[in-house]
């Protein structure tokens, strides 16, 4: 069961360095056009200096400075990511020790590009579970670190950031109607694999560097069809209160546009900002949430529907009853 | 069939009933690319139920064409 909580906090985080499509066209053979008309996505911030670990650090900070708890309060940290920087200890217990959490659980969790809907109703069932009053979900990538830079068709497509929130124990639940899901990928459609290493025991290491390897035509067939199954399930649930806003992960706009066609909504119901970031994998609902509340689009009151899909083949949503107030509203 | 192909096409690129011929091509004519085209077939198997994997239509290039290719499934 999930806890019931609401959202307190929720910050992001992304790199200095803004990557154009124009920037892109001088290292492949592209064009902005050919990019933005295919994709929806016109530049994306990419990692010089920065670390998954950093960016995961700055968003939580943001999120736990919003929700006004203190370290000590925190009883569950769920981070995600498919680019973590270190094998071992967690991306969870990084962010607990840079936030000075004395004692909590921490924990990494790892459904590609729906590891933040994985991440955020693990860490609520968690609080359940563990009966702590304050979590945090964390979900960070540097995605540009894992691309094929000679490979136009999916270098182009993705780009780094993080994004996190605050669950915080509540009264009513605010967090609804949580769908997780998968099915066997039994064609390879989206894969990173890991670098191998050689030990005295086996021969030389093949392939020492991989990259992201994606079937384009086989991923939008698959988002396309959980987009909509997901969506119709939790439009079932809410009866007669329905969501009136979706925050969809970021992949592509010619999924997202789909969804909208096929839910029979309105563009203006879907909040979309790949144009921006690209895909940031996990960290896109959350970075998309983040910018929702900051534009004005998100505010409380609102029930958004999130949806997600990604490698494994995993899927999942949700629905959350905004209860953070956006800054435009206040003025 | 026919009427359900141009229909669906109709919905998905907001086109009206008189811009799309027997001849009009997918790509020449409506911009439409791989995605747009995997769009297509996703909504064609729902309208009609005959599946149409994407690697089939590699050589079909016009609306007259992907008629007579789903009728031909259809027998």
């Amino acid at each position: 069961m999930l806890a019931p909580v609401s959202i307190t906090g929720i910050g992001k985080c992304v790199p200095e360095k803004v990557v154009t499509n124009d920037d892109l066209a001088q290292i492949v053979e592209t064009s902005d056009e050919w990019i933005s008309k295919r994709t929806g996505i016109r530049s994306r911030h990419v990692a010089v200096e920065e670390t998954a670990t950093g960016l995961a650090i700055c968003a939580a900070k943001d999120a736990l400075a919003m929700s006004g708890e203190l370290p000590e309060n925190v009883g569950v940290i769920v981070a995600c990511t498919i680019t973590g920087d270190d094998l071992s200890p967690s991306l969870a217990s990084r962010v607990q020790r840079a936030l000075e959490i004395p004692v909590c659980a921490a924990m990494d969790v790892s459904a590609g590009c729906t590891g933040f809907v994985y991440a955020l109703v693990t860490a609520a069932s968690l609080m359940d579970t563990l009966n702590k009053d304050v979590a945090i979900v964390v979900a960070s990538e540097i995605m540009t670190k894992y691309c094929d830079w000679t490979d136009r068709a999916t270098c182009v497509l993705f780009g780094d950031g993080a994004g996190a929130v605050v669950l915080k124990r509540s009264e009513v639940a605010h967090l609804l109607h949580p769908i997780l899901s998968a099915t066997p990928d039994v064609d390879d459609v989206i894969v990173v694999k890991k670098e191998n290493r050689d030990t005295p025991f086996t021969g030389p290491a093949e392939s020492p560097r991989e990259s992201i390897r994606m079937k384009g035509a086989d991923v939008f067939t698959y988002a396309a069809a959980v987009m909509e199954t997901t969506l119709t399930e939790l439009r079932e649930c809410c009866g007669d209160q329905p969501y009136n806003k979706v925050v969809p992960h970021q992949a592509n706009e010619k999924i997202i546009d789909f969804a909208v066609r096929t839910m029979k909504l309105s563009r203006d119901n879907f909040f979309v900002d790949i144009a921006n970031y690209a895909n940031t994998s996990s960290a896109s609902i959350p970075i998309a949430l983040c910018d929702a509340l900051e534009s004005g689009w998100l505010n409380a009151g609102d029930r958004v529907a999130i949806v997600g899909f990604g490698s494994g083949l995993t899927s999942g949503g949700a629905v959350i009853d905004w209860t953070i107030q956006n800054k435009k509203e206040n003025k | 069939m026919q009427e359900k192909i141009i229909t669906s096409l109709m919905n998905q690129l907001d086109l009206d009933r008189d811009a799309i011929t027997m001849e009009s091509r997918f790509v020449e004519d409506f911009s439409m690319d791989s995605l747009d085209m995997v769009e297509m077939l996703i909504n064609l198997e729902k309208e009609t139920g005959i599946k149409v994997p994407v690697e089939e239509v590699g050589d079909i290039h016009t609306v007259g064409e992907l008629i007579k290719h789903l009728e031909g499934k259809q027998q």
